[in-house]
């Protein structure tokens, strides 16, 4: 039987940790010690060598090449070799963390300008939408116009 | 008569303990008075027993309030008084012959008027500006008119206030003084070192006016002054155009700073101030 899932908690899977302390930062996994937990470590960002609870992680893509139980050394210098660091910051789920923490960090002007920015997009998007429609609608008229000529009569109740 | 003083006595403004009488005699609470009276004078001095041996105030909290302990640092010497000196005096009573002698002060002896008038001089220290207000600062008012406009802090006044300007040109609000507890200091900052703000632009600048002596019953009747808008000054209109000429240059070299200070500020939905960065 096919699976339907393609991400595995396994050695090496690069993890986004969702909660506690180290919110925000990505990890790997070591080690799989039950259905519910795993030893990771994020040599690359800080993140201790620590058992974390599977509810407290989302997996990514990524994978690095290590044996189970990998030493901290070990790991930093897979990370190395995979280049991992530029991949992680390509990962979507990254990229939305560091988006979000961009915007909390706005100032009070940049903001204000952000803000301009967008309704100035908005108003040119929501004018082409406009007139995309209103080609369809006279299209729409010109065809029911031609029809009616044509004798067709609509079927009313 | 009669009820003429009865009415002159009413009018006075009288404590409660006082009385009036029916007949216009005025009873006076004698006690209350001279409590009140030297309350006044000598209050930070008063320090009364609420028990026996117990005063009301200890004594680091009178030190602290008449504030002596400056003038001893600073030894501040108050003049001796020449005290005439007293002799018994011998008076007749009827038959006999008998030596007063003199009575000693009922009241402990009191500190100096010249020691306490020095000790009690405080020096109106300067008041420290939060350290993200600087001169430049783009502020954004938070109470009165003026609540949710961004405008330009110019620099700290002697009385603690900030001088602000809107510019006046851009949003309306004109040179003016805000203590800083009513505003939030943006990290925004407008290059103000091309700004001069006269010297005259001080906190005696803003002072209200005296008003005038009091209408005649005509002129409160009349409907004159409703058509009367106050004019502002000449003088007034020059000064913040010298400020805000200066500042508009500025503002014209950074795209939307103009735009920026024209808008109010306000929330929406799911910001809170508290966890904004400004």
């Amino acid at each position: 039987m096919i699976s339907k899932f393609s991400l595995f908690v396994e050695i090496g899977r690069v993890v986004v940790i969702n909660y506690g302390e180290y919110i925000n930062k990505t990890a790997v996994i070591i080690d799989v010690l039950d259905q519910n937990r795993a030893l990771v470590a994020g040599p690359h960002n800080g993140v201790e060598r620590h058992i974390i609870n599977l509810k407290w992680i989302n997996l990514t893509p990524l994978k690095v090449n290590i044996q189970r139980g990998a030493r901290i050394n070990t790991l930093l210098a897979a990370i190395k070799a995979g280049d991992l660091e530029n991949k992680i910051v390509a990962l979507t789920a990254v990229k939305k963390i560091n988006a979000r923490a961009a915007k909390s960090n706005q100032t009070d002007f940049e903001r204000f300008k952000a803000n301009l920015i967008r309704r100035k997009l908005n108003k040119k998007v929501s004018g082409e939408v406009k007139k995309l429609v209103n080609i369809a609608n006279r299209a729409a008229h010109k065809k029911a116009v031609a029809q009616k000529a044509a004798g067709h009569v609509k079927k009313t109740l | 008569m009669c009820d003429n003083k009865i009415l002159s006595i009413h009018s006075l403004k009288l404590k409660n303990d006082d009385d009036a009488m029916d007949d216009g005699r005025l009873v006076i609470n004698r006690r209350f008075w001279i409590d009140k009276i030297f309350s006044q004078t000598d209050r930070a001095l008063d320090n009364k027993f609420v028990a026996k041996g117990l005063r009301l105030y200890s004594a680091r909290s009178v030190a602290n309030r008449t504030r002596t302990f400056v003038a001893k640092k600073n030894k501040v010497v108050a003049p001796k008084k020449v005290v005439a000196p007293v002799t018994p005096v011998e008076k007749t009573f009827g038959k006999g012959k008998r030596v007063i002698a003199v009575k000693a002060s009922k009241f402990a002896p009191s500190i100096p008027a010249e020691i306490r008038s020095t000790a009690a001089k405080k020096v109106q220290q300067k008041v420290a500006l939060r350290k993200t207000i600087t001169p430049g600062t783009v502020l954004i008012i938070l109470a009165g008119r003026f609540a949710g406009k961004r405008v330009v802090a110019l620099k700290q006044l002697d009385s603690g206030l900030i001088l602000i300007t809107g510019p006046f040109k851009v949003n309306g609000v004109p040179l003016r003084r805000i203590d800083q507890r009513y505003v939030i200091a943006t990290s925004t900052k407008i290059d103000v070192s091309s700004v001069k703000v006269a010297a005259t632009i001080n906190d005696a600048y803003f002072a209200a006016e005296k008003k005038t002596t009091k209408k005649s019953e005509g002129a409160f009747f009349s409907d004159e002054k409703k058509t009367e808008k106050k004019k502002i000054a000449d003088s007034r209109v020059a000064d913040q155009k010298s400020v805000d000429s200066a500042i508009l240059a500025v503002l014209k070299k950074e795209k939307f700073l103009t735009i920026y200070l024209k808008t109010k500020f306000y929330l929406k939905k799911g910001e809170f101030p508290h966890q904004l960065k400004f």
